[in-house]
């Protein structure tokens, strides 16, 4: 938890072999939702386009979202778009997540147990960060996270 | 007052020197990565199909429409000319040399840069407005094999390929103007064609074509990219590239008549 933007900031910049996960890394909009998580396993593996997407549908069916696997971004809702995030970041080769200010890029969540529910339905050995500012510190009291300062 | 002046043409001077040399400098980049092996995986030609595809085979109906269009008319007005002038005998090497080397691949590159390169322009610039790029950049992806190169060489496969489909509509309809006025059959017709056309024809055609098909997704890429970070900065965005872009398919224009003059 951070007091200031700028220490958040300064925070994430220290990061090294980190996906981020944040409101200024979006999905890409001329692309579809699968090609948006199938694109990193085409680019740094090599893998044939149509494997790549295949591996991407089965992250979505584990998330019950394999509808909106030919949707663009503008016509998904927040948490469609965080999750299409969140599985283009486990599809990444660096083994640690840190997912920014989740209230903000889902503004519907009611608690963070919803990212949690969604993390351990995805069965990811990738270590999950989830990093807020202070004045969020309600939304996690009570869940079973550990709260750093 | 004057010295305002001088310094002004001077300043411009040295701002218009250094943004041909970044875009010089952006386009050896780009083709020393067109050359890299490693440029290219499935995802990037997965993007170079969809872009050869939005390029050249979505337009195919409307552009042969109006290849037979124009190019009726201008090819008729071409043998009409050199009836006018006595120059039947030499009317083969006129249409070819018209059809081939300078009429098929202008025409294509301004329609191809009206439609397309104005589309690409503003997709890099709505990309890196939205932070898309910088996405690309944190997933190290590398935009220049992702983004730039596969709509590279989308324009250079598109122009060409236009520009000979265009030749061809023109040479087809190049006929029936050779009928009218001459009253040449079909098979003489195409004789005559075939004896005219010289490998110098086909190679200006191609080369001349790919070059317009370079420049063509080059510059809008570029202006693109240098999009400052807000929607009103789209539009001159994509004005500054058009103008550039339009400089530099006339320069490429001249200096091609230059070089078969000489």
């Amino acid at each position: 938890m951070f007091q200031h933007y700028n220490e958040l900031d300064k925070y994430l910049n220290t990061l090294a072999n980190t996906t981020i996960i944040k409101e200024n890394i979006p999905l890409i909009s001329n692309l579809n939702i699968l090609e948006n998580i199938a694109i990193i396993k085409e680019v740094h593996a090599n893998k044939p386009v149509i494997e790549a997407e295949q591996e991407a549908l089965e992250f979505l069916k584990l998330l019950s979202l394999e509808e909106i696997a030919k949707k663009r971004v503008p016509e998904c809702n927040e948490f469609e778009i965080f999750c299409t995030m969140l599985l283009r970041a486990i599809m990444s080769e660096n083994p640690t997540i840190v997912i920014v200010t989740p209230f903000s890029l889902i503004t519907t969540l009611t608690g963070v147990q919803e990212i949690a529910d969604v993390i351990s339905k995805l069965n990811t050995k990738k270590d999950i960060i989830i990093v807020d500012m202070l004045n969020n510190k309600t939304n996690y009291e009570g869940e079973l996270c550990r709260i750093v300062e | 007052m004057i010295t305002n002046f001088i310094e002004n043409i001077g300043n411009s001077a040295i701002r218009a020197g250094s943004s041909f040399y970044e875009a010089i400098k952006f386009a050896v980049i780009c083709i020393v990565h067109m050359l890299h092996p490693k440029s290219y995986n499935p995802a990037m030609i997965m993007v170079l199909t969809k872009q050869i595809y939005f390029t050249a085979v979505q337009i195919i109906p409307f552009f042969t429409f109006l290849a037979f269009l124009f190019g009726s008319i201008i090819i008729g007005f071409v043998v009409s000319l050199a009836f006018e002038y006595s120059l039947q005998d030499q009317i083969g090497s006129i249409i070819i040399n018209f059809t081939l080397d300078e009429f098929a691949p202008f025409f294509t590159a301004l329609l191809i840069s009206l439609r397309s390169s104005t589309a690409v322009n503003t997709e890099i610039a709505v990309m890196k407005v939205n932070h898309e790029l910088s996405t690309l950049e944190h997933f190290k992806i590398d935009l220049i094999d992702y983004l730039f190169i596969p709509r590279i060489f989308a324009g250079m496969i598109s122009v060409t390929s236009l520009s000979l489909i265009f030749a061809i509509i023109m040479l087809s309809s190049g006929y029936i103007f050779t009928l009218f006025y001459m009253g040449m059959d079909l098979n003489s017709y195409v004789k005559m064609l075939i004896s005219s056309i010289e490998v110098k024809d086909l190679s200006v055609l191609v080369l001349k074509s790919a070059a317009f098909g370079f420049v063509i997704m080059l510059i809008p890429i570029y202006s693109g990219l240098k999009t400052m970070q807000s929607y009103s900065a789209i539009p001159i965005s994509v004005l500054n590239g058009m103008v550039k872009l339009f400089i530099a398919i006339f320069a490429i224009e001249v200096l091609s008549l230059l070089l078969q003059l000489l």
